[in-house]
């Protein structure tokens, strides 16, 4: 068992403890493989390090319903706060996903 | 009633006027006979005005390698512009301090006036031809006609507000309905009779209809973007709850990519932060 830093996190590798975010909520448990979606969701929610298996072993699939609950959640607020806007403009789509992000940090409190 | 938007600008000076420090600042630097010595004990008259001057200037924006602790060495750092401007953006904020707090949320009005004018001001750092403090005060000002029309005329504003809000209208439009013309208008009027820089009133004048302004069209469309930047990527509000439809002429005139605006958030954090507790140093981010 090891600790490794975010960046070094790749999908196929298989978590030995369980990922909590600092609220108390698991977003993901122990044993499951890690997937690409898995990763952007760390992410957005803040997590700074998980801890894999280095090995192979038991994997157990947990979904990640409520941090993509959350995610929808913004997404719906913020098609109505950008509901006078054109997406389809490079500008403005990329403010649309930068503004999840923001909401999704706020949610988190990181940056 | 048929009120213009210049009239709304006179009435309001009538009931709040901007503090004598600012109007005596310009006389002294309009007038070519004064010297520093004069701006110096100017500023030393007004005690609050002096501490957040000491306090710009040792902070990290400034990045001064050693500690400024005398005034009149601050002043000769900032230079006559900057201070100029400060000193108006210290004087606006205190001269709507009493403007009615039932229709409109005064901290989150000036906090989008701050968001917008730093946003404008990193804009403008991305071009040459800009003038970053410029960009800043005519982000700062964007929206102060929305504070006239409040106090002038609040029940067309209480109107208006509630329109918008069961309609889910953009507020400026139904401003044009319900008032005859928008903020913008009654903000550009209002400038242009404080005799600020004629780009400063284009870019509040022209920000919800870049199309329209005859010339200065890159500082109106600085503004124009920076307004929708300020809506998607901060909670606070001048009392819009939509992000406006953008002008894509304006952004092409400006000629930025995409790419620059997620590293520019955490430019913009930091920035903000600074800003704000000098314009407003009571209040939490």
């Amino acid at each position: 068992m090891t600790t490794i830093n975010f960046e070094a996190i790749q999908p196929g590798m298989m978590l030995s403890k369980d990922v909590i975010h600092s609220n108390g909520r698991i977003l993901l448990r122990a044993d499951s493989l890690l997937t690409e979606q898995h990763i952007k969701i760390f992410k957005t929610w803040g997590i700074s390090s998980v801890t894999i298996k280095v090995f192979n072993g038991k994997s157990a699939t947990v979904t990640m319903q409520d941090a993509a609950d959350v995610i929808k959640a913004i997404e719906r607020k913020q098609h109505i706060k950008f509901k006078y806007c054109d997406l389809n403009h490079p500008f403005m789509a990329e403010l649309f996903r930068l503004s999840i992000k923001q909401e999704l940090n706020q949610i988190t409190g990181s940056q | 009633m048929a009120v213009t938007p210049e009239q709304l600008a006179e009435k309001v000076l009538t009931i709040a006027s901007l503090p004598t420090v600012y109007l005596k600042l310009m006389e002294i630097t309009n007038n070519p006979n004064s010297t520093s010595a004069d701006i110096v004990t100017l500023i030393s008259g007004d005690i609050g005005f002096s501490v957040r001057l000491m306090k710009l200037v040792n902070s990290a924006f400034f990045g001064y390698p050693s500690k400024i602790d005398s005034l009149s060495r601050a002043v000769t750092v900032i230079g006559t512009k900057q201070l100029q401007e400060l000193v108006l953006a210290t004087s606006v904020v205190d001269m709507f301090k009493n403007v009615p707090t039932e229709l409109i949320n005064m901290e989150l009005f000036w906090k989008h006036s701050i968001v917008c004018g730093v946003i404008a001001r990193i804009l403008a750092n991305h071009r040459r031809e800009f003038n970053a403090e410029r960009a800043f005060i005519s982000g700062l000002l964007h929206d102060i006609g929305r504070l006239v029309i409040l106090m002038i005329i609040p029940n067309l504003t209480k109107k208006t507000l509630s329109i918008a809000k069961a309609q889910e209208h953009l507020l400026f439009q139904v401003e044009t309905d319900v008032v005859g013309f928008t903020h913008a208008a009654v903000g550009g009027a209002l400038l242009k009779q404080w005799q600020l820089p004629e780009q400063v009133i284009y870019a509040t004048q022209y920000h919800h209809s870049p199309s329209v302004a005859d010339k200065f069209k890159a500082d109106v469309a600085l503004i124009h973007i920076a307004d929708i930047m300020a809506n998607a990527l901060h909670p606070s509000s001048s009392g819009e709850s939509f992000v406006s439809p953008l002008n894509t002429a304006a952004w092409d005139e400006l000629g930025l990519s995409v790419a620059i605006l997620e590293p520019m958030l955490a430019e913009f954090t930091q920035q903000y932060q600074d800003t704000l507790s000098i314009i407003m140093p009571d209040v939490a981010p």
